[in-house]
C-alpha cells in the first residue's frame, strides 16, 4: 500500500529516531575521541611525574648506596684502629708485617688505599689496591704534614696530638673522635693515586672521587700508636650499582667534573659496553645540578637516548664540588607506555563506538518494529472506517460504526454513522418524497383525467340539467313527473357540485397565487364556520399572528380549512370539540422529523384536531386518496381530503396525520412563508 | 681353676698386714690463694701423713660449688660466698683465710703507694698518667679482669666508690689469674689487681693501700677463702681436714701462704 498512512507514520517515526540517534552517536563519539584523547594526556603526565618520582626514589637509593660504601669504609678504617697487632707493629716498627696485613685486608674488603702513620706522623706502610708498600717503595710524602688534601687524616692527627701531650684526657679524645667528621668524600690528583700505586685503569685523568675514612690506632691499652687512612675510589665502581640496575632497570652514572667515571644500567643486554664518552653531561646542566641543595630533576641525553634523571652533587669534605650522581629511567620506555596507553585509549574508544552503532542499529530496529506496531495501532481503526465507507459506497451497510475511542478517528467514525444516520433519514425523505410525488403525479393523472372526464361530464350535465330543466318546465306542478323531474334536478345539482369539486381539484394550478396573509383568512373563515357548525359542536381558536405571508390563494385556504372542519364535524358524528390553531415555525437544517420532508425555511404550521373516535391507522396512508371515504355511500364523496391534500401540494407544504383511536385527530398543515423581501 | 687363684689371692691379703692406705682429699674449686692452701695443706700433712691433699687447676669457685653440689668431690675452694642460686647444694661454708685483694704494677712504676681516690681515678679512667700520682711521664696501662671475677667483685664490694664508676674502657681486659699477672711483669706501666697469694712471690710491685701494705692485718680489701661440703661427708680424714684448716693452728700456715686469717677475735 503506497503512500498508506500507516507506512508514512512508520517512516517518519524512524526517520527521526534515526537522525536523533545518529546525531547522538556522533556527539558521544566525538566527546569519547576528545575525552580519550584526554586522559591519554593526563594519564601521561601522570605517569611522567609518577616516573620521575620513582627516579628520585631510585636516586635516593643510590645515594645511600654511596652511604653504605662510605660506612664500609668507616667500618674498616675502624676495624684497622682496633686491631692491636698493628698498633703493637707501628710501635715496634714491623713494617713487613703491617704491608702483609694490609695487602690481604685491602683486598678482602676491597680497599684501594691505606696509609699508616706512627704518632709522630712518619709514613709507616701504604698500599695501593692489592699491594703494600714500605716508606721509600713509592713517591710518596713520608710525613702526614704533607697530606693536606686529606683533612681528615689531619683533622685526627690533631685530637691525636692533643691527647698525647695530655690536652685532653683519653675519653675526651674517643668522644671527639666519634663527633668529628672522619669519614666522606675527598678528590685526589691523579700524581697521588699513582703514587700509591692504585691500578691506573681506574684513574682518570683528573684523578679521581674518593670515600676516605681516618682513625687513631690504639694498643690493647688504648694507647694510641698512630693514624691510619683508608680509602675507596669510585671510579669504576660499576658493581654496586649495577646490581641495582639489574633488579630495576635504572641507570646510574657517576661524575667528575662532567666526565663519567662509574656508571652501570645502559647495556642494551648484548654484552656491549657503552662508550663513556656517550654519557658526558653537558656544563651547564652541571653547573645547575651543583648550584642546587637539593636533587635536580631533567632530562637527560645518555649513549644517544633520552633518560628522565634525577642528579644530586657531591661535595668533598671542604664543602667544595666533587662530582655528581645521576640516576635515570630511559624516557622511550615511557614514551612506549604513552604510546601504548594512547592506543589502548583509542581502541577502547574504537570499541565503544561501535558498541554505540551497534545498539543505535538494535534500537533502530527496534524503533522499526515500535513503529510498525504504534501505526498500526493508529490506521487500524482508519482502515476499518474505509473498508465500511467503501462497502457504504457500494451501498452494502446496513448497521454502523459505532466507534467509542475518544481519538480523531473515532470523532471521524462517529460522524460517518451521523452522515449515514442523516443519508438514512434523507433516503426516508427522499422515499417519502417520491411517495408524494407519486402521489402527487396519481392525483395529478387522477386530477387530469377527471377534470377531463368532469369536464365532459359538465357538458353532458348541462345538456342533462338543461332538458330537464326545460322538460319541468313543461309539466304541470304537483306532478308526479315534476316530482320526478325535481329528484332528477336535485340529483343534477349534486352532480354538478360533485363535477365542481373534481374540476376544483383538477384545476388547481399555480396561476392565481398571491401572498396571502393566512391568519386573518384563518380568522375570517373560522368565523364563518362557527355560524354553521351545530352548535354541538365546539370551536376553539389559537391563531397566532404571523407577519408573513403565504403564497397562495385566498379561496383555497378557504376550501382547505373548511374541508378539514367538515371531516372533523363527520368524524365526531354531531357532538364535540374542533381545535384549530396557527403558528410560525422554523423547519431546521437538521430537522429529523416529519417535517424533514420539507425544504428547510419558514412555514406556518396550521393544525386542525378533533377530540373524535379517531383514525384507525390501517386506513391513514389512504386517507387523502381521492373518493376514499368512510362513510356510507350517498352521505360523501370522498374528495374532501383529497382536495386538501391537493391545495396543500400545490402551495409547497406538507400535511401530516396524528391520530390515536378512542382521543381523537390532529391534522397539521404547513405552509411555506414567503421570504420576506421579494416573491418567487 | 680362676676361682681358686683368686681365693688364694684374696687369703694372701689377709695373711699380710694390710699397709695403711694413704688417703687422697680433693679439693676442687678456685684459683685463688692457692698458695694458701697449699701451707695449710703441708702443714696438715705433717701431722697426717697418710692424708694427701690434691688441689688441681681452677675450676672457679662457681665450679668447685656445683662439682661438691653434685658429689662429684667431696670438698670445695671458693673465694666467694653462696649465690643464691646454688644454696639448694646445701653446702657448708667454711671461711679459712682471707685473701687480700691488692693492686700491682710493673717494676718500672716508681710508685709504690695510691690512695683510695687515686685507684678510683686510674681505673675510672680520669687518672691516665703516672706522672699525676706521683710517678714518671708515662701512660698508665689499666688492666682488668672480666666480669663476675672474684677478686673484682670483692673490689666492687669492698672498695669504697669502686662500683660508682665504671671501669675505664680505655683498659685491657684479662681471664685469668695468670695471664694477668704475665702481663704486668712483661708490660712498663701497666697496674692490674688480684689476690696477693697470686703475686707475692711474682716479678710485680704490690701497692700499699692508703698506706697499709697487705700483709697487714688491718688491710682492708679482701675475700674470703673458705671451704665447701656437705656435712655427711664431714667425716674421716676429711673431717680430720677441715677441722685442721678451721682452727687457730693454720695461722702461720695462711700468713706464709699469702692470706690472713679469719678475723674471729681482734689480734
Amino acid at each position: 500500500m503506497k503512500g498508506s498512512i500507516k507506512n508514512k507514520i512508520i517512516i517518519s517515526f524512524v526517520t527521526t529516531l534515526t537522525v536523533i540517534i545518529c546525531v547522538y552517536v556522533f556527539v558521544v563519539s566525538w566527546q569519547l575521541h576528545q575525552k580519550t584523547a584526554e586522559q591519554a594526556d593526563l594519564l601521561a603526565q601522570e605517569l611522567t611525574s609518577q616516573v620521575y618520582d620513582t627516579v628520585g626514589g631510585y636516586h635516593a637509593v643510590t645515594i645511600s648506596l654511596l652511604d653504605s660504601l662510605l660506612e664500609g669504609v668507616e667500618r674498616y678504617g675502624l676495624s684497622l684502629t682496633r686491631h692491636s697487632p698493628i698498633a703493637a707493629t707501628i710501635v715496634r716498627q714491623q713494617q713487613e708485617s703491617i704491608v702483609e696485613f694490609l695487602q690481604i685486608s685491602a683486598v678482602k674488603e676491597a680497599i684501594d688505599f691505606t696509609l699508616i702513620f706512627n704518632v709522630n706522623g712518619e709514613l709507616q706502610a701504604s698500599s695501593g689496591g692489592s699491594r703494600g708498600y714500605r716508606p721509600g717503595d713509592r713517591n710518596l710524602p713520608a710525613h702526614l704534614d704533607q697530606y693536606h688534601f686529606l683533612t681528615v687524616a689531619n683533622t685526627v692527627d690533631a685530637i691525636l696530638q692533643d691527647e698525647l701531650q695530655f690536652r685532653i684526657t683519653p675519653q675526651e679524645s674517643a668522644a671527639r673522635e666519634k663527633k668529628s667528621a672522619l669519614h666522606g668524600l675527598v678528590r685526589l690528583d691523579h700524581a697521588f693515586l699513582k703514587n700509591l700505586g692504585v691500578d691506573q685503569s681506574k684513574i682518570a685523568d683528573k684523578g679521581a672521587i674518593a670515600l676516605v675514612a681516618a682513625g687513631i690506632v690504639r694498643d690493647d691499652f688504648y694507647i694510641p700508636a698512630g693514624i691510619v687512612v683508608v680509602g675507596k675510589l669510585l671510579n669504576g665502581l660499576n658493581k654496586p650499582f649495577q646490581s641495582f640496575s639489574d633488579a630495576t632497570s635504572v641507570a646510574t652514572v657517576l661524575y667528575m667534573d662532567t666526565a663519567p667515571i662509574a656508571f652501570a644500567g645502559f647495556n642494551s643486554g648484548e654484552n656491549e659496553a657503552v662508550d663513556p664518552a656517550e654519557l658526558v653531561i653537558s656544563p651547564d646542566l652541571a653547573l645547575a645540578i651543583s648550584l642546587e641543595n637539593q636533587p635536580t630533576k631533567s632530562v637527560m641525553t645518555l649513549a644517544g637516548d633520552r633518560y628522565i634523571s634525577t642528579c644530586t652533587p657531591l661535595q668533598d669534605m671542604d664543602q667544595t664540588p666533587a662530582g655528581i650522581l645521576c640516576t635515570s629511567l630511559p624516557e622511550k620506555q615511557i614514551v612506549a607506555i604513552q604510546q601504548s596507553l594512547l592506543h589502548h585509549g583509542m581502541s577502547t574508544q574504537k570499541g565503544i563506538q561501535k558498541w554505540l552503532v551497534a545498539i543505535g542499529a538494535v534500537m533502530i530496529l527496534i524503533f522499526i518494529i515500535l513503529a510498525r506496531i504504534i501505526a498500526t495501532s493508529i490506521t487500524r481503526p482508519l482502515e476499518q472506517v474505509v473498508a465500511f465507507t467503501m462497502k457504504v459506497g457500494e451501498g452494502k451497510v446496513f448497521h454502523r460504526l459505532h466507534t467509542t475511542s475518544g481519538d480523531e478517528i473515532g470523532t471521524l467514525s462517529r460522524s460517518i454513522d451521523a452522515m449515514l444516520d442523516n443519508l438514512a433519514v434523507a433516503q426516508q425523505r427522499n422515499e417519502k418524497l417520491e411517495d408524494r410525488l407519486r402521489l402527487a403525479k396519481k392525483m395529478e393523472a387522477i386530477g387530469t383525467l377527471a377534470g377531463g372526464i368532469a369536464h365532459e361530464f359538465n357538458n353532458i350535465l348541462y345538456a342533462m340539467l338543461g332538458y330537464t330543466d326545460l322538460a319541468r318546465e313543461d309539466v304541470p306542478e304537483g306532478s308526479s313527473t315534476r316530482t320526478h323531474l325535481d329528484h332528477v334536478l336535485q340529483a343534477g345539482e349534486r352532480a354538478r357540485k360533485l363535477v365542481q369539486q373534481i374540476l376544483t381539484f383538477s384545476h388547481q394550478r399555480e396561476e392565481d397565487l398571491e401572498p396571502v396573509k393566512v391568519d386573518a383568512v384563518l380568522l375570517e373563515v373560522v368565523a364563518w364556520l362557527r355560524t354553521t357548525i351545530p352548535s354541538s359542536i365546539e370551536v376553539s381558536q389559537d391563531i397566532q399572528t404571523v407577519n408573513r405571508s403565504v403564497l397562495a390563494d385566498a379561496a383555497m385556504i378557504h376550501q382547505l380549512v373548511v374541508n378539514l372542519f367538515t371531516n372533523a364535524v363527520q368524524a365526531m358524528s354531531g357532538k364535540g370539540l374542533i381545535a384549530i390553531s396557527a403558528k410560525a415555525i422554523e423547519r431546521a437544517v437538521d430537522d429529523t422529523t416529519v417535517l424533514a420532508a420539507l425544504h428547510p425555511g419558514e412555514y406556518i404550521e396550521i393544525t386542525v384536531s378533533d377530540n373524535g373516535p379517531g383514525i384507525e391507522p390501517e386506513i391513514i396512508d389512504r386517507l387523502f386518496d381521492p373518493f376514499f371515504t368512510t362513510k356510507e355511500v350517498g352521505q360523501g364523496t370522498g374528495m374532501g381530503l383529497a382536495v386538501v391534500h391537493g391545495i396543500v401540494d400545490t402551495l409547497g407544504g406538507l400535511i401530516t396525520v396524528e391520530s390515536e383511536l378512542g382521543k381523537g385527530a390532529s391534522f397539521h398543515v404547513y405552509l411555506p412563508v414567503m421570504a420576506e423581501e421579494s416573491l418567487s | 681353676m680362676i676361682k681358686g687363684v683368686l681365693l688364694i689371692c684374696f687369703f694372701m691379703l689377709y695373711l699380710f698386714p694390710a699397709p695403711v692406705k694413704a688417703e687422697e682429699i680433693t679439693i676442687v674449686g678456685t684459683g685463688s690463694g692457692p698458695l694458701i692452701l697449699k701451707e695449710i695443706g703441708k702443714a696438715f700433712r705433717q701431722q697426717n701423713p697418710d692424708i694427701t691433699i690434691n688441689v688441681p687447676r681452677s675450676i672457679g669457685s662457681g665450679g668447685g660449688i656445683k662439682a661438691v653440689g653434685n658429689d662429684e668431690y667431696l670438698i670445695g675452694r671458693v673465694a666467694r660466698g653462696i649465690k643464691d642460686n646454688e644454696k639448694h647444694y646445701n653446702l657448708t661454708y667454711l671461711p679459712i683465710a682471707r685473701v687480700p685483694i691488692v693492686f700491682y704494677v710493673n717494676p718500672n712504676v716508681p710508685v709504690d703507694n695510691l690512695t683510695n681516690e687515686q685507684i678510683i681515678g686510674i681505673y675510672s679512667g680520669k687518672i691516665f698518667d703516672w706522672r699525676e700520682v706521683g710517678g714518671h711521664n708515662a701512660r698508665i696501662k689499666v688492666v682488668r679482669r672480666q666480669e663476675g671475677d672474684s677478686s673484682l667483685s670483692v673490689l666492687l664490694q669492698s672498695f669504697p666508690h669502686f662500683k660508682d664508676s665504671p671501669i675505664t674502657e680505655f683498659s685491657k681486659t684479662t681471664y685469668s689469674d695468670p695471664d694477668t699477672i704475665e702481663l704486668v711483669e712483661k708490660t712498663p706501666d701497666t697496674i692490674a689487681f688480684g689476690a696477693y697469694s697470686d703475686v707475692m712471690k711474682r716479678k710485680v710491685a704490690v701497692l700499699k693501700m692508703d698506706g697499709v701494705s697487705a700483709i697487714d692485718s688491718a688491710y682492708p680489701y679482701y675475700g674470703v677463702f673458705a671451704l665447701v661440703f656437705k656435712e655427711k661427708n664431714r667425716t674421716g680424714g676429711l673431717k680430720a681436714f677441715i677441722d685442721f684448716a678451721a682452727s687457730p693452728a693454720t695461722a702461720g700456715a695462711i700468713k706464709k701462704g699469702g692470706g690472713l686469717p679469719v678475723l674471729m677475735s681482734a689480734e
